[in-house]
């Protein structure tokens, strides 16, 4: 068929017709699109589209064309509830879209640009966790979010926010997505701190799985963490690994757990950190953790305490259960090759190891720790345990805690601990030692400022020996009952209910043994007490401590009191025992009252010496600065009847026949010397009874009397007399501040005689002419009563 | 003219208790105390450290220094004001005896720590810890125990000084103080020290 001319125009007008109103087809309907997306009734009609599908109320500031197939959305406001507060706001979206797919509710790509995302956390009484998943009402092929905001919070507060947030869900081949997410986390523990993470993943939209290909954690201050694993939608479950190999300890701890006692407390060293978590919705969170610390330390601002070259090896389990909000854990650690310094403390770790075990469940609903076993053991030394509650552990911690010292070893904790750290203060502590096991079991109640400690301490086969003194004390048990209240006992005073026992083998000392030595004490309401008076069989008699009572043992102002009484002791012995001239005598005492308090020693009563035919009576005694660094003892003495000859051949001190009397009060012994006294002795003529002087125990008398011997006695006729008549011999002295003023005991005009010989010659006078000795001049003479050739002072008439 | 009698009497009485009147001015003896500090010093820390020599005798009567102006006092003819002169000042009693002893044993292990500027004298009179830079842990607990010790024997050996001589126990402050003075004064050079106003630095 031909056309013709005219019908090709026909042809071409029709079709300029068919386009022309196409074009206006088009440009109508992109108007209608236009003035629709622009109609404030097309945003009611899409909102509430979306509200239908979403269940919530959702505002739309702005609805427009961006392009072919692009719709952008502005200021896109979505609610839980009407008046409820945001819980997404996205100023800027853009949702591409084919119109051919369209209808077929098929969205190519959604752009979401610096969204806020509140979610809120609530818990659910039930325990039931909600299940199903938001579907979409569309198909959607790619997601993206940029430069979002998302605020995770409780009732509380907030948990965790990511600011800078990015994400992307790309639909991928094989229905399934590939995520892609970043951002700064940020959570009130980690305190300013940001955690920037990058999360790549692949989703399977079947099986509603996130395969965590890796999370990449890195922080400027804690180094950089990887987490990989496994998380499932339906139900909620998570299967993590995180894996981080060089944790600065110091800059995590500061920043993150508070811990420190400090600021200036410092942590050393690099930890590596394996951790697997569990996560399952239905029954909670569930992980492990390894920590391997080399070279670890820490040190305190004031440098008093710290630790170096620590070594630590940690592992535990950890269950938080969403049901009950308890968690559940178990931790193990070991450390060892390291040095501690604890103030004037230190300890050589390379050759132990400390190990440490923590088993318990914490109920954060009533904040309550519940130990259920806990060890800490140190190599050589022993184990302590403890289990128990610990209420209001975030607060003001409460502890109910059975407390377990599982045989101790006395010998390697007295070494490690005691005695080098102490033996500068207390040198006795150098030359001592113990041995045995120390077990103990006790509850402690209460809070850090006020607690209560009951139980029972038990030694069992300990030797306790003191090299210097020689003192040894074998093989003693001991179960001592406590009952201990800090800082003070607020029960009302009562006599104690229980006594334990104190049994020893064997004391023994300077040549002296007592055997089989048993008594009862008890701590009770923070007082030492004994069922019964204690008696220590020593020196052929006994010495019986009664109505002991040590009060206010946790107080530094304790006291001690006592009384008593010494019976029978036999100075043979005890001169023998003591390595001095040997003499016999007795020593019977009675001290109604002796108490220690404020680190002074005061008695009253009088201990009885009967020795040398006599007496001497010892009253007033009391020891001031008793744990200072020098002791002093004040007493005074009465001495009666002595029988000189015995006394003199005892010491060698010549022979002096005769019988002496007299006093030395307000003596104040420091550090072994007599530091102030006033003293008389005397010569008092008794019947039957003569009174000579041999030359040895003059000279002697003259050195100390006056400096010097005299040479005249071994000259001339006296070398004929080993012995002389005396009337009187005897002295006035006063010591003070280490001057003696020394007088003798028979005035006559100025002279003052120390010996005044008899009436019949030959006799000797020594006559004291210098009244002040010093310290050093008495010194002097006590070494020169050794030299006894030299002196000219003697004055014989 | 009795009345004009009893007005002179009274006048005359008055007078003469305003003339008996005294006020004693009992001063702390600084200048004796720093001399007795420089002595003792001298011997814990002098160049023979660790060997303290006898004590010298002391002269006069051994009694309280306030007595000779209590005499003088009482012997005065008008109202005057009495100055207490310096008096000799006691330092040698078992108890000191006792405490240089042990100041002296310790001062050569101190020492090399002030050498190395880990210790200071401070101007209470005790030592304190300066830094531990250069120490390992257990030398810095043997420090710490030695300088406690070290100033647990000092704050002693003061307490003692006063009570030999008398002085109420407020004084002892002072006489930390003036000891201050005289562990500084015989320091070495390149010791650290402290200076009055609390600051620290090298002993030139």
């Amino acid at each position: 068929m031909k056309t013709t001319g005219k019908s090709r125009l026909g042809l071409k007008k029709a079709l300029l017709l068919i386009l022309y109103f196409c074009g206006i087809l088009l440009i109508s309907f992109f108007a209608f699109v236009y003035f629709l997306f622009k109609s404030p009734s097309f945003l009611d009609r899409a909102e509430q589209i979306i509200n239908r599908q979403s269940k919530m109320p959702i505002e739309i500031g702005a609805l427009s064309l961006t392009g072919w197939g692009r719709i952008a959305i502005k200021d896109l406001t979505l609610r839980e509830s009407e008046k409820g507060e945001p819980i997404v706001v996205i100023p800027y979206a853009e949702i591409g879209l084919s119109p051919s797919v369209l209808f077929k509710k098929h969205i190519d790509e959604i752009e979401i640009k610096k969204p806020k995302l509140f979610i809120t956390l609530k818990g659910r009484k039930d325990g039931e966790i909600k299940k199903g998943w938001p579907s979409l009402p569309f198909y959607l092929k790619k997601i993206s979010i940029e430069d979002g905001e998302v605020i995770v919070r409780n009732e509380t507060g907030m948990l965790v926010s990511f600011s800078g947030f990015a994400l992307s869900i790309k639909e991928m081949p094989g229905r399934k997505a590939e995520v892609l997410a970043s951002g700064d986390l940020r959570a009130p523990e980690l305190r300013k701190e940001a955690l920037q993470i990058i999360f790549k993943g692949e989703y399977d939209i079947d099986k509603f799985e996130l395969d965590i290909e890796n999370i990449s954690i890195s922080s400027p201050l804690a180094g950089a963490a990887d987490i990989k694993g496994r998380l499932s939608m339906f139900p909620f479950k998570m299967q993590a690994e995180l894996t981080a190999d060089r944790v600065d300890l110091n800059k995590v701890v500061k920043k993150f757990v508070n811990i420190l006692p400090d600021k200036g407390f410092a942590l050393q060293g690099t930890a590596a950190l394996r951790s697997a978590v569990s996560v399952d919705m239905s029954e909670g969170i569930s992980g492990t953790i390894s920590a391997i610390i080399d070279n670890g330390g820490f040190s305190s601002s004031d440098g008093a305490m710290a630790g170096e070259g620590i070594a630590v090896n940690l592992s535990g389990d950890l269950k938080y259960s969403l049901k009950d909000n308890t968690t559940e854990f178990s931790v193990t650690t070991h450390a060892s090759d390291f040095e501690l310094l604890l103030g004037s403390f230190y300890g050589d770790f390379t050759e132990k190891e400390i190990s440490c075990s923590v088993q318990g469940k914490y109920f954060k609903n009533n904040d309550t720790l519940k130990i259920s076993a806990s060890e800490f053991s140190i190599t050589d030394i022993g184990t302590i345990g403890a289990s128990g509650d610990i209420r209001s552990i975030s607060k003001t911690p409460r502890i109910d805690l059975d407390v377990r010292l599982k045989e101790l070893a006395n010998a390697d904790a007295f070494a490690f601990f005691v005695q080098e750290t102490f033996q500068d203060r207390f040198p006795f502590l150098s030359q001592m030692g113990i041995s045995g096991k120390t077990s103990a079991r006790l509850s402690v109640n209460g809070t850090k400022d006020a607690f209560n400690i009951q139980g029972n301490i038990d030694i069992k086969d300990a030797d306790v020996f003191a090299e210097k003194s020689g003192l040894s004390v074998q093989g003693v048990n001991m179960s001592l009952p406590l009952d201990l209240s800090y800082p003070k006992i607020t029960a009302p005073k009562k006599e104690a209910e229980r006594f334990g026992s104190i049994r020893i083998r064997n004391i023994s000392w300077k040549k002296q043994q007592a055997e089989r030595i048993e008594f009862y004490p008890a701590v009770w309401q923070n007082t030492l007490v004994f069922k019964e008076d204690i008696q220590i069989p020593v020196f052929a008699g006994n010495i019986k401590l009664k109505n002991i009572s040590y009060e206010k043992l946790l107080s530094p102002d304790r006291e001690l009191h006592m009384s008593i009484d010494m019976n029978g002791i036999d100075l043979e012995q005890v001169s023998s025992s003591f390595n001095i001239p040997q003499f016999s005598g007795s020593l019977t005492g009675e001290i109604p009252s002796a108490s220690i308090t404020k680190g002074s020693l005061l008695t009253n009563g009088e201990i009885k010496i009967e020795l040398f035919g006599g007496e001497i009576r010892i009253s007033d005694l009391s020891v001031d600065s008793i744990f200072g660094p020098v002791p002093s003892i004040s007493t005074s003495v009465e001495i009666k009847e002595i029988d000189l000859s015995r006394l003199t051949d005892t010491f060698e001190f010549g022979h002096i026949s005769g019988v002496m009397q007299g006093y030395v009060r307000n003596l104040v012994i420091a550090n072994s010397q007599a530091e102030r006294f006033e003293a008389l002795i005397e010569t008092v003529r008794r019947k039957g009874v003569t009174q000579k002087i041999s030359v040895e125990a003059i000279n002697k008398i003259s050195i100390m009397g006056t400096g010097s011997a005299s040479a005249i006695l071994s000259t001339g006729i006296y070398k004929l007399f080993e012995q002389y008549k005396y009337a009187k011999i005897g002295f006035k002295g006063k010591l003070k501040n280490d001057n003696f003023l020394l007088g003798g005991i028979v005035t006559e005009g100025n002279k003052e005689y120390i010996v005044k010989g008899g009436i019949l010659p030959p006799k000797v006078n020594i006559i004291s002419h210098t009244r002040n000795v010093s310290f050093q001049e008495m010194v002097k003479r006590l070494n020169s009563i050794k030299q006894i050739e030299k002196g000219e002072k003697i004055r014989v008439e | 003219m009795k009345n004009l009698l009893t007005r002179s009497s009274l006048i005359l009485l008055s007078l003469f208790i305003i003339q008996a009147c005294v006020t004693i001015n009992v001063y702390f003896p600084a200048a004796a105390v720093g001399e007795a500090a420089d002595t003792i010093v001298e011997e814990v820390w002098g160049e023979e450290e660790g060997a303290v020599p006898e004590e010298p005798a002391i002269e006069g009567e051994p009694e309280s220094f306030l007595r000779p102006w209590i005499r003088v006092a009482l012997g005065v003819i008008g109202p005057s004001e009495a100055y207490a002169a310096e008096p000799d000042i006691k330092v040698t009693t078992p108890a000191i005896r006792a405490i240089k002893g042990t100041i002296a044993d310790r001062a050569s292990s101190i020492k090399p720590y002030m050498d190395s500027a880990n210790v200071g004298i401070a101007n209470d009179g005790l030592l304190d810890i300066r830094s531990t830079d250069g120490l390992n842990l257990k030398k810095k607990a043997e420090l710490k125990r030695l300088i406690e010790a070290e100033n647990k024997d000092r704050n002693a050996l003061y307490k003692e000084i006063a009570k030999a001589n008398n002085f109420p126990p407020d004084k002892v402050t002072e006489i930390k103080e003036i000891f201050a003075k005289s562990w500084i004064k015989q320091a070495k050079s390149g010791w650290l020290v402290q200076h009055p106003d609390g600051t620290w630095g090298k002993k030139k």
